[in-house]
């Protein structure tokens, strides 16, 4: 047991996607979702509702929406980023849950983009809409990239 | 105020937290039919988008402007709204995770993570439309 258990992690590192939330491990342990948990996720999505509603202020959407679109590629960056670390080196529990789910999941909304249909013209909301999903997918696989390369050449030691 | 948005934001976060967990995605082996799907996230922005859709359709058919500027003229209407809007719905509902759901699906089998994505797309536009259509009628 002992002598495979090097090889086994590798496995397990190598089976997982990059970016691949990992919440899709089988592993009992991360199944589990303690009271630290739910504060965790409570505090993180404070934070990160509390940061989208004060841009939302601060910077004007303009007719376009924009700062809801910078908002939502900026947290597809974030949570791809900790994705990638996390399957690839150890990262605590708390932190992973907290900031991924609690606050890029909070900084991030899928309700406001469905909803502009109210205020923007159709053409204008499906373009805005393509927009979203290739700006966004292109941030997650791209992020993945950068941080496996990244770590493969040794960063995050 | 931003206290209380934090507040709501930190609820929607927790909603969300129990709903994924709660449909946890299973490596694919047939067990369940949603074995694989991130089905949870899937309904936090379904619940997240008709709510959403419910207080923009109120606030609309009662002249309540959601946005900040509005406030010191209109009292607590426009506050809720923008608690339950921006705090509320817009944590429950998520693009980061969305996002990165569909790549992972999609880095395994190409035709899952379109499929995921257009179901979802779908379906947040008909429930956004729903809950705007029946907060239009309320009241």
């Amino acid at each position: 047991m002992t002598a495979d258990a090097p090889a086994r992690h590798r496995g397990h590192t190598r089976h997982y996607a990059v970016g691949q939330p990992l919440s899709d491990r089988t592993t009992p342990a991360s199944r589990r979702i303690g009271a630290a948990g739910i504060l965790a996720v409570a505090v993180g999505g404070a934070v990160g509702t509390g940061a989208r509603g004060w841009l939302s202020m601060a910077v004007p959407e303009g007719p376009w929406a924009w700062t809801t679109l910078g908002i939502n590629i900026v947290g597809c960056i974030l949570l791809a980023a900790v994705g990638s670390y996390a399957s690839c080196r150890p990262m605590g529990e708390l932190f992973r849950v907290g900031f991924g789910t609690g606050f890029c999941g909070a900084f991030t909304t899928f309700s406001t983009i469905m909803l502009l249909f109210v205020q923007l013209p159709a053409w204008q909301y499906i373009a805005y809409l393509l927009l979203t999903v290739v700006l966004c997918l292109a941030a997650v696989h791209a992020t993945g990239k950068l941080t496996r390369h990244w770590l493969r050449s040794g960063g995050g030691q | 105020m931003i206290w209380l948005l934090m507040g709501a934001g930190a609820l929607g976060a927790v909603v969300r937290l129990l709903l994924e967990r709660g449909f946890q995605p299973r490596p694919v082996t047939g067990a369940s039919p949603w074995a694989g799907w991130p089905i949870g996230i899937l309904l936090a922005n379904l619940i997240g988008t008709v709510l959403l859709g419910l207080v923009i359709g109120y606030a609309r058919q009662h002249a309540i402007d959601v946005h900040p500027r509005s406030w010191s003229h209109r009292g607590w209407d426009g506050r809720w709204a923008w608690l339950l809007a921006t705090g509320l719905c817009g944590s429950l509902s998520t693009v980061s995770t969305l996002f990165v759901g569909v790549h992972a699906l999609a880095t395994r089998q190409p035709s899952r993570g379109v499929c995921y994505l257009l179901g979802t797309l779908v379906l947040g536009l008909a429930a956004g439309m729903l809950g705007f259509t029946a907060g239009n009628l309320i009241g």
